[in-house]
């Protein structure tokens, strides 16, 4: 299948229309909304779906020689993304050192929401691809924040720096790797990941009717929540966004994605793993990153790192990056 | 009925700081508070609202506390600290409680 009908196929998929509904739904200003508790009930469901599905095919299929080489490709691409990312914004779009480095860590780091779109799309088109990439995306969360810490903090100026230091000698500093590598997003993907090794194929069976049937119809209800939170993040900041940085947006998960698609066939991954290393790399995290950046770089502006991550890549990653994605690695890699 | 005069503070506090916030507060003796989702509102920076954010960022918390005067001034050179790279704000109030114990 060539990329212009993978991309009509997804975009006519219900996730995507899905979502395409909750972003219409926040720019009319509709009153639509999924109450809190229920958004986040449905992503507790896809994580561990996720995660329990990785799990499985990795007991399945057994571990091979590309597991560590994958693992090491992902923490890699998460600590050079935000680099080049940081080079690329300070080049064209005139954001501050600490706004730049604020959004090269966003892009760094990875969306498990896109991962989760990816995989759906994979398996809407019968690609198969290694379980353990539930694991490479684990591990690509943390490396990008602490790159972008050092681009921010090693221009920081004197008065942000004694701040810096007087906050840290209060009660209660939050260790931020901690925090970080145990958020409740990671806990559960691996988690889930390690339950899914264990108890096997047969185990999984077991609990199908609750983690795989109900599967996409889940991600369809939490896209729709995905639309609705970018769409009324649209509406309120993308003024914040200038040109420069709105195409930043657009097209750095395309460099991030030739990335991941690069190492991926230097690891020797499958088709569809190295399809998911390329959505790995191109998705911009909103949910981790942004929490840490509010801690550790406070000055940066949310307005700025949420709206681009979750307003602009997101939306562009579901609907154009992922098929795209998918026909580069078969072009690629086939 | 007996009542006896305490310091009540407001803090509003970014929610990836709320932690931090409520352990200057204990650290500094408070005994008795309470952390609270918010809605939305209006700052320095503009409109801001809490419904649908994913994650903590973007989201504020309002920690209601009581507290005896004598432990204010430690308090409050904490929170000057904490506040001064945050979104927020904190306001100090006279207050009444029934039982002068519990603070």
């Amino acid at each position: 299948m060539d990329s212009l009908a993978l991309a009509a196929q997804n975009l006519t998929s219900p996730m995507v229309l899905c979502f395409a509904l909750g972003l219409a739904a926040a720019l009319a200003r509709s009153d639509l909304s999924i109450p809190e508790p229920i958004a986040k009930a449905l992503s507790i469901y896809l994580l561990f779906a996720i995660g329990m599905k990785g799990g499985t095919s990795v007991a399945a299929h057994g571990v091979d020689a590309t597991l560590l080489g994958a693992i090491f490709a992902g923490a890699v691409l998460s600590a050079l993304i935000p680099v080049i990312a940081f080079i690329a914004l300070r080049a064209i779009s005139g954001l501050s050192r600490v706004d730049a480095a604020a959004v090269a860590a966003h892009y760094g780091s990875i969306s498990i929401v896109t991962f989760v779109a990816g995989t759906s799309a994979l398996g809407g088109l019968g690609i198969d691809f290694e379980g353990y990439m539930v694991a490479v995306a684990a591990v690509m969360e943390a490396p990008a924040i602490l790159v972008a810490l050092y681009l921010a903090r090693s221009a920081a100026s004197p008065e942000d720096a004694a701040a810096a230091e007087e906050e840290a000698h209060l009660p209660g500093e939050p260790n931020l790797m901690r925090e970080v590598l145990l958020n409740g997003s990671i806990v559960l993907l691996v988690g889930a990941f390690a339950i899914g090794v264990i108890i096997g194929p047969a185990g999984a069976e077991e609990i199908a009717p609750f983690t795989v049937d109900p599967f996409k119809g889940v991600l369809c209800l939490f896209l729709l929540d995905m639309g609705l939170i970018a769409g009324r993040g649209l509406r309120s900041s993308v003024k914040y966004l200038s040109p420069p940085v709105l195409l930043f947006g657009l097209v750095a998960p395309f460099c991030g994605a030739a990335l991941g698609l690069a190492a991926a066939a230097i690891v020797g991954l499958s088709v569809g793993g190295a399809a998911l290393l390329a959505v790995l790399s191109a998705s911009a995290s909103y949910i981790a990153v942004p929490a840490a950046m509010r801690v550790a770089l406070p000055q940066a502006q949310p307005a700025i790192y949420l709206t681009l991550s979750l307003g602009v890549t997101f939306p562009m990653n579901l609907t154009l990056g992922i098929p795209v994605y998918i026909a580069a690695a078969q072009a690629f890699l086939a | 009925m007996e009542t006896f005069a305490k310091k009540r503070l407001e803090i509003i506090v970014e929610t990836p700081v709320a932690k931090q916030a409520c352990a200057v507060l204990e650290h500094r003796g408070v005994r008795a508070y309470t952390v609270m989702q918010t809605l939305r509102g209006l700052g320095e920076e503009g409109p801001w609202s809490g419904e649908g954010v994913v994650g903590a960022a973007g989201q504020m918390a309002l920690i209601l506390a009581v507290t005896t005067e004598n432990r204010l001034d430690g308090v409050l050179d904490d929170l000057r600290v904490l506040m001064r790279r945050h979104f927020g704000y904190v306001t100090v109030t006279d207050c009444e409680v029934m039982r002068s114990d519990r603070f």
